[in-house]
């Protein structure tokens, strides 16, 4: 919070520096732009492409991708090529730039000229990587050096365009140091996301995610089961699974995570508590498939514990209504630890003279947690239930698939949306009907994060997340 | 990729070897799309049971000439009284009983019958020779009552308990001593390195009427095929040619490195050199192509012998034929989770008394999956073919 409120406080003083500064600039017409649009436009006459054909190298320069062209004896017609079209439009934005000092000030013209230069970079990540495509039928396709030309110029462009506007104040030091984490966030998060096309194809590996043909919304009718009612598909049934556990998992592994949080607070020997939270925390740190192991040892039929212990013959991996308990208590069992090490975490940083207060008045120590530790926690349990919602569509994998050894039989309670998906995939190979569950998975994820912020923010608007 | 304008040329051997029926499992519309294997083709359902346990309960010779499964039946159950385990899973779906794409529910092993599944890889459907009809192969009433058998073995011991879930199949399950016996395919050649895989000397009896015929899994089972993004088509097609004409290439792929990894004997076999157990790099002998080019190890007749065996393949009448479900995926991948469901308990006898009314789920569940559109458009697929013929 600090970090933010200082940021603000810093950017609100450099723009009334950056404000004086530039009452006191000159216009200009910036020739680094102009002198830069110039060299980006001269490197369309080198070679921008290589190629082989019958044992010879040939180059395509960058004008003749724009314009298209015909080449390997008539076999291959290239049509313009839409990354350099695109390259030629962002370097006129920049000798547009270049006089924005007089229409509105220098700070826009370095915003402009950056982004257009941002915009050159991306194009040709782009470019290269569809060249192969582009060229299919022409062999040992490379970048050739006109293309990197172009890109170095384009990365010095976008430097001298921070730097200024970084010297202008328009942008500070901390914004910088944002980037590395905006970048991550850009390539995991949200350039992933236009694989939700797939959910609407039906996907053809030799024409490739853009080429497949579009099928509308065919994956998910599947998903739905269209011969049956929906309480019958499958759909609902990973729906239902992923929900009613995750619900369970969050209620169950809170009151236990704060009863156990509060136990090990009272632990008056620092050793005792100590052990306790280290042994709890153990099973955390077991791979599920060493518990799917230890499950397995307790419910196998040939030699599984429970069933030579009572002399019974049950039959656990075929038989669905032992599972929701097993699954249950294997997660508890599992998390525990975790979960009371946060709660601990705040229960240590309640103020102690509220319990000695408490003590002077003759509370016990029911008393005391009722009054003073659980009504202090609420934020924390808030915040957790609150993270825990978002992720309320995502089931813990290893846990559904592993522990149950994937048991075809248990599916009508042990099947998630992620194994789902993960079967559809992996062993069905069937990449569209998988995109299409995840789809529905992430936004009905979305819409129940949505909703249960709504909700908490009319009741409590503090601990609403946003 | 379609590879057919560069087999006149560069694949001159792939078409010889493979033959007329060979090229067509592989061939759409005219458009040839990979090189299937030339594997050893003789082959049928077996019955595979440790010859020690046979031998200490006398029942040796009553194995190696039993004609039902009946018989089976008493020769597992004395095994069993004499403390031993029973069968164990053959596969990951937990088949004891029944090897698809065999249909043994009949009593006699005469009565057991193969059928040509079309090279459906998802073994959901089975072409019915007697009036060409694409028929579901689990609402079989012979499947049924092989199921309805393994439900009765697992009831009186004979089955592993833990079949339906295991991770590690028959062979290991069989070293490791959890198991006697297990069903499974068998090509002709191959017996004796069960013994080898199992660690114990083991009997074969092939089930008589349960024969492989040539058709166009035999061919799409393994094989190879060039990839769309290939820039040199052409030496692709005539390394894979090499992988059906070079006994130099075909050993050096399987064995590795001559005089190294192995040696050539004077009989035309291969064998580790003098002083080498196990090399680094020892392949299996049927990944590259034409299984016949390899030498064979430690075995100098098995060629011929596999040759002769091949020649005497009987071909099923849709040879050629190969379904393409991409029409219907999405309903085969909605069938396919109903069979994960139940196939696996339903093959292990893991339903025991239930296995009828289970069963009978099992085929509603498939019905409601959409196994009658997926019939319904192989069958077409099917008429298709077959007019054209």
């Amino acid at each position: 919070m600090g970090v933010g409120f200082f940021s603000g406080d810093e950017r609100m003083k450099d723009k009334k520096e950056g404000v004086l500064m530039k009452a006191s600039h000159e216009k200009k017409i910036h020739i680094e732009m102009i002198a830069a649009m110039f060299l980006g436009m001269l490197t369309l006459f080198l070679p921008y492409a290589d190629y082989t054909y019958k044992s010879k190298r040939y180059s395509l320069s960058g004008f003749e991708m724009l314009t298209g062209k015909t080449i390997c004896d008539g076999k291959l017609i290239l049509n313009g090529s839409i990354p350099v079209r695109l390259l030629v439009i962002a370097l006129v934005i920049i000798l547009v730039a270049s006089f924005f000092d007089f229409i509105k000030n220098e700070n826009t013209s370095y915003g402009i000229s950056t982004i257009a230069a941002i915009c050159m970079i991306v194009i040709h990540i782009w470019f290269s990587t569809s060249l192969e495509r582009k060229l299919k039928g022409a062999k040992n396709v490379s970048l050739s050096y006109g293309n990197l030309i172009c890109l170095i110029l384009a990365f010095a462009l976008m430097i001298w365009g921070l730097y200024r506007l970084w010297k202008n104040k328009v942008l500070n030091t901390l914004d910088f140091m944002a980037i590395p984490g905006m970048l991550y966030f850009v390539i995991n998060n949200y350039i992933p996301m236009f694989g939700i096309v797939i959910a609407f194809k039906k996907l053809d590996y030799s024409k490739g995610i853009w080429g497949s043909p579009w099928v509308g919304f065919n994956n998910f009718k599947q998903l739905f089961s269209p011969n049956v009612s929906f309480f019958k598909s499958d759909a609902w049934r990973i729906t239902r699974n992923t929900l009613l556990y995750n619900a369970a998992f969050i209620v169950l592994g809170t009151i236990v995570g704060v009863l156990v949080g509060i136990c090990l607070a009272d632990i008056f020997s620092k050793g005792f508590q100590k052990f306790f939270q280290t042994s709890i925390l153990l099973p955390q740190l077991l791979s599920y498939v060493i518990i799917t192991y230890i499950v397995y040892a307790f419910f196998s039929n040939e030699a599984g514990f429970v069933n030579h212990f009572l002399g019974t013959d049950i039959n656990f991996y075929a038989e669905s209504k032992y599972w929701p308990f097993v699954l249950v208590f294997v997660y508890i069992w599992r998390m525990v630890g975790y979960n009371a090490i946060i709660f601990l975490s705040s229960i240590v940083g309640i103020d102690h003279s509220i319990y000695e207060a408490a003590r002077v008045d003759g509370c016990g120590k029911w008393k005391q947690i009722r009054y003073i530790t659980l009504p202090l926690l609420k934020p924390t349990i808030v915040t957790l239930f609150m993270l825990n919602v978002g992720r309320i569509m995502y089931s813990d994998f290893g846990l559904f698939y592993q522990v149950t050894r994937d048991s075809g039989a248990l599916y009508a309670v042990t099947d998630t949306i992620d194994t789902y998906v993960y079967r559809s995939l992996m062993t069905l190979n069937n990449i569209s009907l998988s995109s299409a569950a995840c789809t529905y998975q992430a936004v009905v994820g979305f819409v129940l994060v949505l909703v249960v912020n709504l909700l908490v923010r009319r009741k409590d608007k503090e601990n609403a997340l946003f | 990729m379609d590879i057919s304008e560069y087999l006149d040329e560069n694949g001159k051997d792939i078409l010889s070897e493979l033959g007329d029926a060979g090229i067509a499992a592989t061939t759409k519309d005219g458009a040839v799309y990979g090189a299937g294997a030339v594997l050893s083709q003789k082959g049928g359902d077996a019955i595979v049971m440790r010859t020690d346990v046979l031998e200490e309960i006398g029942m040796k010779e009553k194995f190696d000439n039993m004609t039902s499964w009946s018989e089976f039946e008493e020769i597992l159950k004395a095994a069993v009284d004499a403390g031993y385990p029973g069968i164990v899973n053959a596969d990951a779906e937990g088949s004891t009983l029944l090897a698809q794409p065999f249909l043994t529910g009949a009593d006699m092993f005469a009565d057991n019958i193969w059928v040509d599944v079309a090279g459906d890889g998802n073994q959901q459907i089975y072409i019915d020779p007697s009036d060409d009809k694409v028929k579901c192969f689990y609402a079989n009433e012979s499947y049924k009552d092989a199921m309805i058998r393994a439900g009765q073995f697992y009831e009186e011991g004979l089955i592993y308990k833990d079949a339906a879930t295991a991770l590690e199949y028959a062979d290991t399950q069989i070293k490791n001593g959890v198991g006697t016996a297990m069903v499974k395919v068998l090509e002709f050649g191959w017996e004796d390195t069960l013994s080898a895989s199992c660690g114990y000397d083991m009997s074969v009896r092939f089930i008589d009427g349960a024969e492989i015929q040539l058709s166009t899994g035999t061919f799409t089972k393994l094989g190879f095929a060039v990839p769309v993004t290939a820039q040199e088509p052409e030496a692709a097609v005539k390394f894979i040619n090499l992988m059906y004409s070079n006994n130099d290439v075909h050993n050096s792929l399987v064995y590795g490195e001559k005089d190294v990894d192995w040696v050539m004997n004077e009989d035309g076999s291969a064998s580790y050199p003098e002083g080498v157990e196990q090399a680094e790099y020892h392949q299996m002998d049927f990944l590259y192509g034409d299984v016949l080019q390899t030498a064979p190890w430690e075995n100098a007749g098995l060629r011929d012998a596999q040759k002769e065996a091949n020649a005497s393949v009987a071909t099923s009448k849709y040879v050629g034929f190969s379904i393409d479900n991409t029409s219907v995926a999405n309903q085969v991948t909605a069938c396919q989770g109903v069979s994960n469901t139940y196939k696996p308990m339903l093959n292990s006898g893991a339903y025991g008394s239930k296995t009828e009314e289970k069963w009978e789920e099992y085929i509603e569940a498939l019905e409601t999956a959409g196994i009658n559109e997926i019939i319904a458009e192989y069958q077409s697929q099917l008429d298709n073919w077959l007019a054209q013929q």
